[in-house]
């Protein structure tokens, strides 16, 4: 890889890290953070992740929970106002957050550090901070078996938009097939795309938004639930993904952190697009094909919004 | 179609596989199993695999399955799981006839509910949006009878290979096949898997072999 780029993709995102750090009592939405990354907002969640090894969400809650770790240990205030401070709801939450980080309930956390003389913010246990963005990028187990470059005509398509987890999205694909048949347009090869506009790992379930989308020629009106929309056009980094659905974040992950910089791509500002090569109710999950596509411009010197 | 049903009703959805689970099983043993009579969307046809009519035929087919299931699924008619593609091949000696002469039979089977106006309506639905002059599958009833069946884990070239290993194994059973009556359901995509990975599931209708074969 480019160091240089490389290089670039890790500034960027660590100055939104150091951004969170410093703004920990703020609400960090992911339009706000993109902003400050210089990353289009359809990229940054999966651009983040791919450097930083966890996702924007689980980022700030463990720099909370971190910070509440500090409190615990040099204040004596009570433990439900460091939960609040640490953004929980309610003490409950923060406890068991605090021991999946810790392994200690905050009580004992913070007893056993008061009565270890000396002891450091090692604490007790095992416990240690990591939370310094790795020099390296994180190692990716892929399936890329291929990856081309393909330049994309606009595609106008009709799309049914579902809200909620992306493993429910079945039920936009049957509603636009449904409307889709008796009109023909299931016949003689129909192109498909899937738009996953949102980090599950970050956004709320019910708010997770997907496009089941069919391309379709120009006569064709909106109706009911069916939109209208286009796919951009343009250059698109093309990967063939085998296997899982879900282990679709590993090869985004590969593709963002490392082959785009590497080859002095920059993410546009559009949405990637799926293109599903087989049925997934016919086909076992290991032998699933699908193509992960990514909307890019060659990048210029200089920070550029991508 | 007919769409006196309540379009509003969510038909239960047919799992064919369910009722002959060997006939799909990806198991890598030798299966041996009996299954009833099936109903298919099917095309025949004469030329080299892959070629263009081979080509025409599947796309025939996909084109057909697919808009088939939603349209009724749509009208609240019927829901079934499309499965995957099956031939049957003619009765010819593939080591002595020109591939471009292969004689074939591509099949989807459907739920035996599935009527032959509702692929006639299926044949106008498509005809009048893409302007094709398609000929529509017929549907065809296959015959049921006892199987030997083999996973085939690599090219098609090589699917002899597991043919020889099925008459083996008829052999040693006592079986003997019945004439033109091998199938292959394809569950791979050759135009997206390795020929390497492609899986094949081979089926040879065997029956007892008969007494006049013993002498």
């Amino acid at each position: 890889m480019n160091p240089d780029t490389r290089n670039d993709h890790i500034r960027r995102v660590r100055r939104v890290s150091e951004y969170i750090r410093n703004n920990l009592d703020e609400e960090l939405t992911l339009d706000k953070l993109s902003r400050e990354a210089h990353f289009s907002p359809f990229h940054f969640h999966r651009i983040f992740k791919a450097v930083v090894g966890e996702s924007v969400m689980a980022h700030i809650r463990r720099l909370r929970l971190e910070r509440a770790t500090r409190h615990l240990k040099k204040t004596r205030g009570p433990v439900i106002r460091i939960a609040l401070d640490a953004g929980y709801e309610t003490p409950e939450a923060f406890c068991r957050a605090f021991k999946t980080l810790t392994g200690f309930s905050p009580s004992s956390f913070r007893k056993a550090i008061q009565q270890t003389p000396g002891s450091d913010l090692g604490g007790p246990g095992k416990f240690s901070f990591h939370d310094e963005i790795k020099q390296d990028l994180p190692s990716i187990e892929r399936n890329v078996m291929d990856i081309k470059i393909e330049n994309w005509e606009l595609r106008k398509v009709a799309f049914v938009r579902h809200l909620g987890p992306y493993e429910e999205c079945g039920t936009a694909w049957d509603r636009i097939c449904t409307w889709a048949a008796p009109k023909g347009l299931l016949a003689g090869g129909p192109e498909m795309f899937g738009i996953s506009y949102d980090d599950p790992e970050t956004t709320p379930p019910e708010k997770i938004r997907y496009d089941a989308c069919l391309r379709v020629e120009d006569d064709i009106e909106p109706e009911e639930d069916i939109g209208l929309q286009e796919i951009a056009g343009g250059t698109y980094v093309v990967a063939t993904h085998e296997g899982s659905y879900a282990d679709f974040s590993q090869t985004y992950s590969y593709l963002y952190a490392d082959y785009i910089p590497a080859n002095q791509w920059e993410c546009r500002d559009a949405p990637c697009v799926e293109i599903y090569l087989n049925d997934p109710n016919s086909t076992p999950p290991e032998d699933l094909v699908s193509l992960l596509c990514i909307p890019v411009t060659k990048k210029t010197s200089g920070e550029v919004s991508g | 179609m007919n769409k006196e049903k309540n379009c509003n009703e969510t038909p239960a959805v047919i799992d064919l596989r369910k009722q002959t689970r060997e006939a799909y099983s990806g198991s890598k043993k030798l299966l041996d199993y009996e299954s009833g009579e099936i109903v298919c969307l099917s095309v025949s046809g004469i030329g080299k695999p892959g070629g263009e009519a081979y080509a025409d035929a599947i796309q025939t087919l996909y084109s057909f399955v697919y808009t088939l299931k939603f349209t009724l699924k749509g009208a609240g008619l019927l829901d079934f799981k499309i499965l995957p593609l099956e031939c049957k091949w003619g009765d010819f000696d593939p080591a002595t006839t020109s591939a471009e002469d292969w004689s074939w039979t591509l099949q989807i089977r459907v739920p035996p509910e599935v009527t032959e106006k509702q692929i006639d309506d299926t044949a106008r639905i498509i005809q009048e949006r893409k302007g094709l002059e398609l000929t529509p599958p017929e549907r065809v009833i296959e015959n049921g009878g006892r199987w030997l069946q083999l996973l085939h884990l690599g090219p098609y070239e090589k699917l002899g290979e597991t043919y020889s290993l099925l008459m083996k194994e008829a052999e040693q059973r006592n079986l003997q096949p019945v004439s033109g009556r091998h199938r292959e359901a394809y569950l791979s995509d050759p135009r997206r898997v390795a020929p390497e990975k492609l899986k094949t599931l081979v089926r040879l209708c065997v029956e007892e072999k008969r007494r006049d074969f013993e002498l």
